[in-house]
């Protein structure tokens, strides 16, 4: 009799896991209580099937300083801009100017309604920005947003801590708004199913595996839709494959018409797989070395920082982390900023004969030991490795220290290391790059210990409202060049495959290149 | 029997309990920093320091510590630091995906193990006996995730009979839950050939023998039982394996599992996530090893004498 209870439980038991798991997703979106939302799409209508490679957590227009989030969401949540063939265009915003060093205003389309039919107000943008700025692990960028003024339901104004353009066409085509109303509708402030003004609506979510986003039948734009609000399909199919190998069989077994983000690792495998085709495109960062200005060997040598810049060989890193798929930065500045210079000299490139001359110059002969501190995962770990054996090669013993990317910042902040790893995304404007190394902190020193008070003064003027001219933006490269505190090495390329006939595909070039999937083209 | 599973049911308090303490106590000491995670590049002392205060990370250890169990007791893991989404939600719709797969790879565990193990040991030194050790050879040594990968090559991209990753019907569920399974069967497959060798030369199954038994019955209803006790230990210690292996089966498959979650946890440095499905699946093991003690009371004559004796106070 027990034998036959014990049985019975064991039957319960496993017939409750397998009703308990099936196709488990997240309510749908139109329905602000968990109904089903009614959508309208045509049966025999066009489906693109589309592999990210990474997960991520959360559905929130909020908070949205994860990319790859951003690239699954873009067109269900919409920005007040898009960049599109060298100029900025409207999204939800019908027109905007500058009223002062610091303000702006914005006016917005009148007749914006997100999939729930609540209307998009200046309200719900005001409400957008401060949640943003409050969401905590957001993108530096939303720190230099200052308040939101609102004017009327379509007016507002916006006013930055910087007068960088920059900082205002980057918040505007990076940040994703939504209604208020629909985040308070939502049982969890939209973490698990999004609602947004988008050409798509997401129909289903099931996080770290899949999304479905749906045509929008009543969008409402209607005519004269910029890139970003193309909807050229009528659902669009996300899959996130993780793993590199699964990538690859995905889209070489044609699987998917569209991966993006795809592992460098597999980048030629798929570079020779038959009608597939692959793009690679700068993905706006960029990457260098920063040097300990305060207390370090390196600090008041400059032929020791010389040294160390001929030493490392930017093609090598490229060749041996990224497959060959970055390009060399060989000036102190980016070339998508605005106001780049492409008169810039170049900065110094690879010469190991010259690194070992400034070494003995910098009065270090026989050598000397200096600390990397780096992150001990990915891309990080493994530039550092190689690094470290360039720096060998012409006399310098690195050690690499390496840290969790948890205490990163931390380690930085105790100042005991020569080099680091520094970069950046996003430079709209030379600014936004150089307040990435420059920036004060708390301790009146940039997070790199930069407390020269020639460099400050040059910086300073540069920084203050009106002072972002030629001529001050020119002393800033000069100083950066003559004095060697910072070392480029290159801008990373992110890789795209398309097959089944689609040729093209709309990259945001202002944020990370990331997909607006349904502008996909044949 | 019942006060013997109110018995180690309460003795399974102590043991969560522990593991709580434990996998806090490891992730308050390792290096990194809430604020650090939560605020990224916008990092300083300031914006820092108030973190720490809203998420009551400058208390001390054992407030800390208390709280979190307390919560506990409500279900309660917190929020993810990275995604803002509650840990206890995610867990409810994960988990019961990652039981579904690991409750399936035991079963085929034990069905192939077992078959495989008594086919060897009936057939000592003959062709089967070499087949099935070999194939309990390739399974042993096969990484699972290696077997995963080929698995999703086969059956997936060139046959095409399978989905490759993701979620949907029961057919996605076959390839991670094969991958998972492997190991086990190679393992429980040695187990129970060397479980029944030990059986096979018994008095008992000769004395069976003698009597002119059937050799189905002589195997089934003889050798086996009495063979079970470490096969029945090995399948416990097995779904330990299955559920750790779920880490990597659910990331090969982009399943998104109790393991997945745990391997975005670690990625992000989500320290709230990692701490819940650690203790989640402490405790899902503990359970399934509490429902092997039971069954090998079933099985085992012995051990149910041995309760009843406690039961009226004759044993100690």
């Amino acid at each position: 009799m027990k034998k036959h209870s014990a049985l019975f439980l064991v039957l319960c038991l496993t017939l409750g896991l397998c009703v308990s798991c099936g196709q488990a997703t997240s309510a749908p979106s139109a329905a602000p209580s968990g109904e089903a939302p009614v959508v309208e799409t045509d049966s025999a209508g066009t489906t693109l099937k589309v592999a990210l490679t990474n997960p991520f957590s959360g559905t929130s227009a909020i908070n949205i300083s994860n990319p790859y989030r951003y690239a699954t969401f873009s067109q269900v949540y919409e920005t007040l801009i898009a960049y599109e063939d060298g100029k900025y265009v409207g999204i939800l915003a019908k027109e905007w100017k500058k009223l002062d060093d610091y303000t702006w205003q914005v006016t917005l389309f009148d007749d914006i309604k997100d999939s729930q039919g609540n209307p998009f107000t200046s309200s719900d943008v005001a409400w957008s920005f401060d949640g943003q700025k409050t969401a905590g692990h957001v993108l530096r960028i939303y720190y230099e947003f200052g308040a939101v003024e609102v004017v009327d339901d379509t007016t507002f104004k916006l006013t930055l801590n910087t007068d960088s353009d920059g900082a205002f066409y980057l918040l505007g085509v990076q940040m994703l708004l939504c209604t208020q109303k629909a985040s308070d509708d939502s049982p969890d402030q939209l973490a698990t199913m999004p609602v947004g003004t988008g050409p798509y609506l997401c129909t289903k979510y099931v996080e770290g595996s899949s999304c479905t986003l749906t045509k929008r039948s009543d969008y409402w734009k209607k005519e004269n839709l910029p890139k970003a609000s193309l909807a050229n399909v009528d659902t669009i199919e996300i899959s996130y494959v993780p793993e590199a190998v699964q990538m690859l069989g995905t889209i070489v077994s044609g699987n998917v018409q569209v991966a993006g983000e795809v592992d460098m690792s597999i980048s030629k495998d798929v570079d020779s797989a038959p009608n597939v085709l692959t793009k690679y495109i700068s993905n706006g960062t960029y990457n260098g070395l920063a040097f300990n200005m305060k207390g370090r060997a390196v600090s008041d040598n400059k032929a020791l920082r010389e040294a160390i810049s001929y030493a490392i060989d930017p093609q090598g890193l490229i060749d041996a982390v990224y497959t060959g798929h970055a390009t060399i930065m060989d000036t102190y500045g980016m070339a998508t900023a605005s106001d780049y210079n492409p008169a810039w000299v170049s900065g110094i490139s690879y010469d190991p004969e010259k690194a070992k001359e400034k070494l003995t110059e910098a009065g270090y002969p026989d050598g000397i030991t200096i600390t990397l501190v780096s992150n001990n995962v990915g891309e990080d770990a493994q530039l550092s490795e190689l690094i470290q054996g360039y720096l060998g090669a012409a006399g310098i013993n690195c050690v690499l220290d390496y840290v969790d990317p948890a205490s990163g910042a931390a380690r930085l902040a105790e100042g005991e290391w020569d080099i680091t790893h520094s970069g950046g995304i996003g430079v709209l404007d030379m600014s936004l790059f150089w307040g990435n190394i420059y920036n004060k902190s708390e301790t009146d020193m940039s997070m790199y210990f930069h407390n020269d008070p020639a460099l400050y003064e040059i910086y300073d003027a540069y920084k203050l409202a009106g002072g972002k001219t030629a001529e001050n933006l020119q002393k800033l490269y000069e100083y950066e060049y003559d004095n060697v505190t910072w070392l480029p090495l290159f801008n990373k390329h992110v890789f795209f495959a398309l097959s089944g006939g689609y040729k093209d595909i709309y990259l945001n070039d202002c944020y990370m290149s990331l997909p607006y999937l349904g502008s996909v083209t044949r | 029997m019942v006060r013997y599973i109110l018995k180690r049911l309460l003795l399974m308090l102590p043991v969560i309990l522990g593991v709580i303490i434990v996998v806090f106590t490891l992730l308050y000491i390792s290096p990194g920093d809430a604020a650090s995670i939560i605020l990224g590049t916008s990092y300083t002392a300031e914006s820092a320091a108030r973190i720490r205060e809203t998420l009551g990370l400058n208390q001390p250890y054992l407030v800390q510590l208390g709280k979190y169990i307390f919560n506990l007791f409500r279900f309660d893991f917190g929020d993810s630091w990275v995604s803002g989404v509650s840990v206890s939600s995610e867990l409810i719709t994960r988990l019961p995906r990652t039981l579904l797969i690991g409750s399936l790879s035991i079963v085929i565990t034990a069905v192939f193990g077992i078959l495989l193990g008594v086919t060897a040991a009936v057939n000592q030194n003959k062709w089967q006996d070499s087949l099935c050790m070999v194939l309990a050879l390739l399974g042993t040594s096969l990484p699972g995730f290696f077997f995963a990968l080929l698995l999703a090559l086969v059956f997936a991209f060139t046959l095409q009979w399978l989905p490759p990753y993701g979620m949907g019907g029961p057919e996605y569920y076959i390839l991670p839950v094969v991958a998972n399974a492997l190991g086990g069967v190679a393992m429980l497959a040695r187990q129970t050939r060397s479980s029944m060798l030990e059986v096979i030369h018994s008095d008992f199954i000769v004395m069976a023998k003698a009597k002119g038994l059937r050799r189905r019955d002589i195997i089934y209803r003889h050798m086996l039982p009495n063979a079970l006790i470490p096969v029945l230990t090995t399948i416990g210690m097995q779904f330990a394996g299955v559920l750790g292996g779920s880490i990597i089966i659910e990331t090969v498959f982009a399943l998104p599992g109790v393991g997945y979650y745990l391997v975005t946890g670690c990625n992000n440095r989500d320290y709230n996530v990692v701490m819940a499905c650690t203790i989640i699946i402490s405790v899902a093991f503990s359970l399934v090893m509490l429902l092997v003690d039971l069954l090998m009371a079933m099985v085992d004559p012995r051990i149910k004498i041995q309760f009843s004796e406690v039961k009226h106070g004759r044993g100690k």
